[in-house]
């Protein structure tokens, strides 16, 4: 009985959306297929491997490698794009309606599609692991090193697999969808060539074998923090566009890069090294620079439902100003994360200069300064386009591709500019912008208050 | 539960699909919202499902907006869209298990609501069915269960009858029935105006994003139809039948239709039973004799009709 009770309420407690995700997927033909090609695909290789590479001292070894290759490189194309093909499907034609009807929340349906994925993933693993723990005979790598790079790979496969989801979110069409996915698939095999054509091996697997397992949880941890990030822009993505979109991935990214912030500095403590704090301003600066452009697609009017909550005082509603929707807010929290990240990178590594290479630093500096100037100058010349030029009220999603392209044409005609330059040149169009960016923070006031009678 | 209207706007651009709008209806009323292709229903019905965001104005549940908090009023609406539910892979007990799941009936209750649902729009014995095999009719019975699933005092329909055979449609128009005698308020658009004027106690025609009338059936009937069309068959020749309308007070125009005459009066039943009277005096034999205006379809012609020559068309 009590059992029962369990269940049930754990029943109660699923997420609607796994539950007809996995009954889904279990009608379809997809599971079947890939899990008997995976099978058969390893039987093939493992067999192949024994009989042919008998003289060889550890002929276990690079079965792994190739298992684990073929495993990663497989999963991460088709388990994303399965997902977000599904998700893109439901969100068009004769379907687009029925997601959304339903009392269920953007979040629930995205970690819904994402945690059936995850599913779906694991049940490829779960086929290939006896594989690839059979290596470990053949004098492969050791079990317990290679569990942990199955598993750290399998958290990078949640990543791609939010990635995935977060495209299909878009606001495309389902061709411009498949299109992206295309593209990104294309991008990831050409760097994975580049990659073996260079090193003579897959840099992920040589990277991972090295890996130990502090190392193995401080890059969960990273991914991880990235994982929240993309899931939070895409349940904003699926969000009405009446509500506060911005406010979730701006609160998420601003606390993640806190965190990260300080787990980084412990980690470089730690190891008396402080190279990785050049990766966690590369990663948090492409992730605001993007922030950034993207501003430009965001809704430029607040409706009643966002205006009721902006808070009555003038100090706290400056300070929501920069969490809640809107192309100026969201301006200026990208600005302000940009320059945060260079200068408390800049400053956590020149106290600890002894090191790192100050010719190395300097480089680094340079290119993420360079980078961030052009994305100032794409994102305000395109508000300079659209709301002094061409007077626009409007707010188009494909908005950000002006700015991309302005952020485009001036890096190449500024590449050879000096630093200085640049940024004089950012700095008058953002001088252009400030008008716009202070009417929009002046408009932004709750609705007045309801007075008795009225 | 009273559903409210409120001046509402809807542009695309520079195109007004909806330009200020105001109705209401409420428990127990099934309102008949009708209007041509691209009058603006469909985005009306999406603002109230809350799918779709007004630029203007506001729907109101029960003083509840559907702007401001479109999670609450998604547990008082069922929505049944024009689009059918087509997937291969899902059957039809699992489609509305997962919308149970989705409205959070907990699981003790769960089995027993989809039960009631299935067999109120009579799906229990295709329960194992893939929604892609079924019939049109079938399908359209799904997406009914699927918005009666949470059991909500508010139902949208649009174009429920849309595609359905005659006993179909006849059996959609009983469970409408039912659902309002059980207190539920209905908003229904269709194309098919007769049946809508039989099950129907109101009706909002809209024209252009704009209301065109809007009232009780009897009340904008009554209003809105200054002329009556009077359907004649002779039992004898049509010509001296027609010649004798011509000369007959309150009678503006007789063109022969078939074996009938069809004369448009002035006036309503008493100008009606005049003819009639006079016609008799007259010796002139007839064999049926009936008042066609005043009906939904009339005055949704005389009134998209007018539009067209307001726009010289």
């Amino acid at each position: 009985m009590r059992l029962n009770a369990v269940l049930r309420k754990f029943d109660s407690r699923m997420n609607p959306i796994v539950v007809k995700e996995l009954r889904q997927i279990s009608r379809g033909k997809f599971l079947p297929v890939i899990l008997i090609g995976f099978l058969f695909t390893q039987l093939t290789v493992t067999g192949a491997a024994i009989l042919y590479n008998r003289g060889s001292a550890n002929p276990g070894l690079l079965l792994y490698q190739t298992l684990f290759s073929f495993l990663t490189g497989v999963c991460s194309v088709l388990i994303p794009a399965y997902a977000g093909f599904r998700l893109a499907q439901e969100r068009s034609g004769a379907n687009k309606d029925l997601l959304f009807i339903s009392t269920l929340k953007p979040a629930s349906i995205v970690l819904g599609k994402a945690l059936s994925a995850a599913i779906l993933a694991a049940l490829i693993y779960s086929v290939c692991m006896p594989f690839i723990a059979m290596t470990y005979i053949l004098r492969g790598i050791d079990l317990p090193s290679a569990f942990l790079q199955l598993f750290v790979s399998y958290v990078m496969m949640l990543l791609i697999i939010h990635v995935g989801i977060m495209i299909a979110c878009l606001p495309m069409s389902r061709g411009m969808i498949g299109l992206t996915y295309i593209f990104l698939i294309l991008w990831g095999l050409v760097v994975g060539f580049v990659d073996i054509w260079n090193s003579g091996s897959n840099l992920l697997v040589a990277a991972l074998s090295k890996i130990d397992l502090a190392e193995a949880l401080g890059l969960v941890g990273i991914l991880t923090l990235w994982m929240g990030a993309v899931f939070s822009i895409s349940a904003a993505l699926l969000a009405p566009p009446s509500s506060n979109r911005a406010l979730v991935p701006r609160v998420y990214v601003s606390a993640a890069w806190a965190v990260s912030l300080v787990g980084v500095l412990v980690w470089c403590e730690m190891n008396g090294s402080y190279r990785q704090i050049f990766g966690w301003m590369s990663s948090c600066a492409a992730l605001f620079a993007f922030a950034l452009i993207f501003s430009v697609s965001e809704r430029n009017k607040l409706g009643a439902r966002v205006r009721e909550t902006i808070p009555r005082s003038r100090g706290r509603r400056a300070f929501a100003f920069l969490f809640y929707s809107g192309s100026a807010g969201g301006f200026l929290w990208a600005s302000i994360g940009l320059v945060l990240t260079i200068a408390v990178g800049s400053v956590a590594v020149s106290a600890a200069s002894a090191t790192v290479s100050s010719s190395q630093f300097e480089e680094a500096l340079s290119i993420l300064c360079r980078t961030s100037l052009y994305a100032w100058i794409g994102t305000t010349g395109a508000v300079l386009i659209l709301h002094k030029f061409l007077k626009s009220q409007r707010n188009d999603f494909h908005d950000w591709t002006i700015a991309l392209v302005i952020m485009m044409v001036f890096a190449w005609i500024m590449s050879d500019w000096p630093i200085a330059a640049v940024a004089a040149v950012a700095a008058a169009m953002v001088c252009l912008c400030i008008p716009w960016i202070i009417r929009h923070a002046s408009a932004f006031k709750p609705l007045p208050l309801k007075t008795a009678g009225t | 539960m009273e559903v409210k209207i409120n001046r509402l706007k809807r542009y695309f651009g520079l195109t007004r699909a909806v330009d200020d709008i105001s109705f209401s209806f409420s428990s127990g009323e099934i309102v008949a919202f009708i209007g041509s292709n691209g009058a603006g229903k469909t985005t009306t019905m999406r603002i109230l499902a809350t799918l779709d965001e007004p630029t203007e104005g506001d729907v109101e549940l029960d003083g509840v907006s559907a702007v401001n908090h479109p999670e609450q009023v998604r547990k008082l609406i069922g929505y049944m869209p024009d689009s059918l539910p087509t997937h291969r892979d899902m059957t039809v007990h699992e489609y509305l298990d997962f919308f149970a799941r989705a409205y959070s009936i907990p699981s003790e209750k769960r089995a027993q609501t989809i039960d009631d649902v299935q067999s109120f729009t009579g799906l229990g014995d295709i329960r194992n069915n893939t929604l892609h095999s079924l019939s049109k009719g079938m399908k359209q019975r799904v997406s009914l269960g699927r918005a009666l699933i949470h059991d909500p005092p508010v139902m949208v329909m649009d174009e429920p009858a849309a595609g359905l055979d005659p006993r179909a449609r006849i059996e959609l128009r009983e469970l409408l029935r039912i659902l309002a005698d059980q207190g539920k308020a209905i908003l229904i658009s269709s194309h098919i105006l007769t049946e809508l004027s039989e099950i129907c106690g109101g009706a909002v025609i809209i024209e252009k994003g704009k209301i065109a009338v809007a009232g009780t059936l009897d009340e904008i009937l009554s209003q809105q139809a200054p002329q009556t069309v009077l359907a004649v068959r002779p039992a004898g020749g049509l010509e001296e039948a027609r010649q004798a309308l011509m000369l007959l007070p309150n009678v503006e125009n007789v063109a022969v239709v078939g074996n009938e005459l069809e004369a448009r009066i002035s006036g309503g039943e008493e100008e009606a039973s005049q003819i009639l009277s006079e016609l008799m005096k007259q010796g002139i034999q007839i064999a049926e004799f009936k008042r066609r205006g005043g009906d939904l379809e009339s005055l949704f012609m005389q009134i998209t009709g007018k539009e067209d020559e307001g726009n010289g068309k």
